[in-house]
């Protein structure tokens, strides 16, 4: 299991190192960093003189050995637009990213699993169909639509909960229900069907003749097998959750990475882009290396000798 | 004495979309403490049904109706589910069919062994390890402890099925119902699992119940035994009187469709049974086999016909009296003494071959994962082989022998890593895909899915005609219809889809599709192993016959003995992709030289109840062809094993009329000289 761990982050690493070479590049050969970082209207003997300030003017392959290498100590370089420390950017936003992601899964998860596992036990039967049109309606209504819905409804007609900023808990819970219902009809259906397939397999009709009652049926026997496709799923919903919702965030005023990260490239911001798409990378990997690894330890099948 | 389980008028009925199904109807069945019956019957005949029904693990929309329902002391039919619950792999155990699929595959063995005995019976975990070592011990497992810790997965089927009869013994249950424990296991394994089961049973005097469509497993380990066809019991008796002297013509049937050596000869026509189970929707008014029936009369389409006592304990559900029923017994053709026939003589193998295979390999470079040394498989390890026009070629083994890579290269669907395949002496890589397969074709094993489900029956047959563009379209659609005629489907059928066709007519569709090229050699992969006994026959005979009218040549891949004892006229086996022995059929069956030829028929199970299982006891299962045993790849399971064999492989030699390959056979020829 620890060879599996560490041949996982082995692969993990490398991807990181190409996509931070990916990025780096393309960010820096689509547009002439020393023009955009001097304006529009600048001159050009002001940008030229830009290049040379900012070093621009060094070969590529110069410039990411030294963008990586103050990567490994914090220092994602300086905003051109906010002249302060990116990094700080973004451990300043971070926080009501990781408030709103984690509090918008555990609803995807709760929601999600909670009603797959109920229809799958009646596949066709009443709570099935609600289920199903649920996760249908879910899927067909857009992100901000809903929110708005949300805002006018609990908001605005009957003002329970706040509808913009971060300072409090009660700010999270529009917003998190929002994000987190756009991922319950994946999570749904893929435990619903699991779940009727796990059910119907010759393992657990040998569990009902080992004389078990359906509760040790279905949690012991059913669920661990029944997850194994929901596990990845969920890690890469987080994934997506923890890169920042820029339609969330934007319908509920919440300065999050989402905000930051749409801000960044209107603004040609190319460090903070650079940053954000790195840091994100790092965030997927290491929710992939994860999901794979809880999965090996729920299924010892995937344990690779 | 009273029956431990006692079964009165059990019918089952599921509810369908389309209207109910009587899948059981008023089966009656009884089993006393230490004795064992046998269920046997055909696909859909209601025996699975029957048992889980005993079990109430009936599937949801299944309604079940019994006049009496008791085991033990206990009225199976008042209990509730949590009593039901608490009799269930506690007092009555039950062991399915798959055991690759019946273990759960995230949890160790000892896990699953040990949470049963701890749910009936309140014992500690250290408890039930100790028993369930003990039972791992007596299933014949070795190092039963450590087993305990390994999951599912890393056994092999044959080790799976120990380890659940293992769990299910783990509560010392009363009855035991086996759903075909060996009916997904190897031929050298299905005995070893039988003589366990039957062994286990006398030792702890349990009853047992067995399910199973083989005619020759009842016969070796049932006491008694219920014959069932469409959801009836049609025969029940002691299984030397139902088999010795069988009352119904179902199951005279069944038992003339069998190939017997000694009964019937090669090549000779199988007496099989005509037309279809009927379809359990009907509405009977008369006998549920008279369409079926060679000795049908009127009567028997116009009257219910109920179980009979012929005798004590023996009931048979036919208006014949049970003198003539007994007469129209192998009537047909009678005891034979196997006079030799003209089969195969016909054939000429000192011509130039057809088909030709020298030193062929086909080996498979495995890599676990990205940074280990890529291994080597070898599947196919230097077979030289040669098919004569006329032959009859049978290639067996157990699963994993690397026979079917033979087929495949030898179809020329793959490339040999080295050595040659030659067809009418061209090398089959040059060959255009055109040109060769309208020379080999092939049937394959599955008909419910090797026939595309969207397409119909027409449209399948006459594909392989528009490929190669034979003929105009009428001309097409002509021979289409005359191939169906002579593989015996019904023209009516031509725009329907397989999905609306049995095994046996979807088999034959996939023959016609074969043959309407015409070919020289045909393939046949496992060609009926998917089939019922009584459609088995059915195919075999077809086989034989369009051999004779087509001149086919015929490449037989299988691991059924008796099949191959009947058509083949030559036999080739295979273990860990090399060839052991070769020779002509009857000479392998007559006197079998490698002592894995002699283990391969030995485990041929015939419908004989006088006989015991055969007593062949291969050692260790079959060995991993990654990492194949030194010298003589079959020396750990060989009880003739010498040092010699561990160190030097065998080379194929002439032995009399066979070639073979063992160092002790060799060793005793030249003693003799």
């Amino acid at each position: 299991m620890f060879k599996f761990i560490l041949r996982k982050l082995g692969m993990g690493l490398l991807v990181a190192i190409t996509v931070s070479l990916a990025t780096f590049l393309m960010l820096n050969l689509a547009a002439d960093p020393a023009s955009m970082v001097a304006g529009e209207d600048a001159s050009p003997e002001a940008i030229e003189e830009l290049r040379v300030q900012y070093g621009f003017d060094r070969p590529l392959a110069v410039r990411y050995v030294e963008w990586i290498g103050n990567v490994f100590t914090g220092n994602f370089g300086e905003s051109y637009y906010w002249k302060r420390p990116v990094f700080d950017l973004f451990l300043e936003r971070a926080p009501v990213t990781l408030t709103l992601a984690f509090s918008a899964l555990t609803i995807t998860t709760v929601v999600g699993l909670l009603l797959g596992v109920l229809a799958a036990l009646n596949p066709n039967g009443w709570l099935d169909r609600f289920a199903l049109s649920l996760g249908t309606a879910a899927q067909a209504v857009p992100n901000f639509w809903l929110g708005l819905m949300m805002i006018i409804l609990l908001g605005v007609m009957f003002p329970i909960f706040p509808v913009s900023g971060d300072t409090s808990w009660k700010h999270f819970v529009l917003p998190s229900f929002v994000l987190g219902m756009s991922a319950v009809p994946q999570v749904l259906r893929l435990t619903r069907a699991g779940m009727i397939d796990v059910l119907g397999s010759d393992y657990i009709r040998t569990a009902r003749a080992k004389g078990f009652g359906p509760g040790r049926i279905l949690f012991q026997h059913a669920m661990r097998n029944a997850l194994l496709p929901v596990v990845s799923v969920i890690a890469i919903q987080l994934g997506y959750k923890l890169g920042g919702s820029v339609v969330t965030e934007s319908v509920f005023a919440l300065n999050g990475l989402g905000r930051l990260a749409y801000e960044s490239i209107l603004g040609a911001d190319i460090p903070t882009v650079q940053m954000l798409v790195f840091i994100f990378a790092l965030i997927f990997i290491f929710l992939t290396v994860a999901g794979d690894v809880f999965n090996a330890w729920l299924d010892p099948r995937l344990r690779l000798e | 004495m009273s029956a431990l389980l006692e079964v009165e008028d059990l019918s089952v009925t599921l509810k369908l979309a389309e209207g109910d199904l009587t899948a059981v109807s008023d089966i009656s069945l009884s089993v006393e403490k230490g004795e064992t019956l046998g269920i046997v019957g055909e696909s859909g005949s209601g025996k699975s049904i029957s048992s889980l029904a005993v079990m109430d693990l009936l599937p949801k929309g299944t309604v079940r109706k019994a006049s009496k329902m008791r085991f033990g002391e206990t009225d199976l039919l008042s209990v509730t589910p949590s009593q039901m619950a608490a009799l269930r792999g506690n007092r009555i155990a039950m062991i399915f069919q798959e055991p690759m699929t019946s273990l759960n595959p995230v949890y160790t063995i000892g896990r699953q062994m040990t949470e049963l005995l701890m749910l009936h019976k309140h014992v500690s975990r250290a408890e039930a390890r100790d028993r369930a070592v003990e039972l791992l011990e007596k299933v014949g497992i070795t190092a039963a402890r450590s087993r305990l810790s390994q999951y599912p997965h890393q056994l092999s089927g044959g080790l799976r099925q120990r380890v659940m009869i293992a769990m299910m013994l783990m509560c010392e249950p009363d009855l035991i119902i086996a759903d075909e424990p060996t009916t997904a296991l190897d031929v050298t394994i299905q005995a070893q699992i039988l003589t366990l089961l039957r062994s286990l049973q006398r030792e702890m005097n349990m009853a047992m119940i067995i399910i199973t469509h083989d005619l020759g497993v009842v016969a070796r380990v049932s006491d008694k035994v219920a014959v069932m066809y469409a959801g009836q019991i049609v025969e029940t008796g002691k299984v030397d009187e139902v088999f010795g002297k069988p009352l119904h013509p179902y199951t005279q049937g069944l038992l003339e469709s069998i190939p017997i050596p000694g009964e019937i000869s090669p090549g000779e026509e199988l007496g099989s049974i005509p037309g279809l189970v009927p379809s359990l929707k009907t509405n009977f008014r008369g006998c549920r086999f008279a369409n079926r029936c060679s000795q049908a009369f009127e009567n028997c389409h116009t009257t219910l016909v109920s179980l009979n006592e012929t005798a004590p304990g023996r009931q048979s559900r036919c208006l014949l009296t049970p003198e003539a029923a007994a007469q129209a017994f192998r009537s047909g053709n009678g005891p034979k003494d196997a006079a030799p026939t003209g089969y195969g003589a016909d054939v000429d193998i000192s011509g130039a071959p057809v088909l030709s295979a020298r030193n062929a390999e086909c080996v498979f470079r495995i890599k676990p994962n990205m940074f280990a040394q890529p291994k080597q498989l070898r599947a196919v390890d230097g077979i030289s082989l040669d098919l004569h026009r006329g032959e009859v070629v049978a290639v067996v083994g157990e699963s994993g022998c690397g026979k079917s890579t033979l087929a495949r290269m030898l179809l020329g669907l793959r490339n040999p890593s080295s050595g040659s395949i030659t067809l009418n002496g061209e090398n089959i890589s040059g060959l255009s895909n055109v040109e060769k397969s309208r020379r080999v074709q092939s049937i394959f094993q599955d008909p419910y899915s090797s026939l595309n489900p969207r397409r119909t029956i027409g449209e399948i047959i006459r594909r392989p005609l528009q490929l190669h563009g034979s003929g105009t379209a009428a001309e097409q659609q002509e021979m289409v219809e005359t191939i169906m005629e002579r593989v015996g489907i019904p023209r009516r059928l031509y725009h329907n889809y397989p999905n609306q066709l049995s095994g046996g007519q979807r088999q034959r569709v996939a023959i016609a599709r074969a043959l309407i090229l015409k070919p020289e050699i045909v393939v046949c992969d496992e060609p009926t192993s998917a089939l019922d006994v009584s459609v088995q026959a059915q195919i075999l005979n077809l086989l034989l016959e369009l051999r004779e009218q087509m001149q086919l040549t015929y490449l037989l891949i299988t691991h059924d003995m008796a099949v191959v004892e009947h058509i083949a006229t030559r036999v080739v086996v295979m273990y860990l992709g090399r060839v052991v022995e070769i020779a002509d059929a009857r000479t392998l069956f007559g006197s079998p030289q490698h002592p894995y030829t002699k283990a391969l028929l030995g485990s041929v199970l015939t419908p004989e109840p006088d006989a015991d299982v055969p007593d062949i006891e291969l050692g260790t299962s079959y060995p991993n062809p990654i990492d194949p045993p030194s010298g003589c790849t079959f020396h750990p399971r060989c009880p003739v094993a010498t040092d010699l064999c561990k160190r030097s492989a065998p080379e194929l030699r002439h032995i009399g009329r066979t070639e073979t390959a063992c160092h002790n056979v060799a060793a005793e020829v030249i003693a003799a000289e």
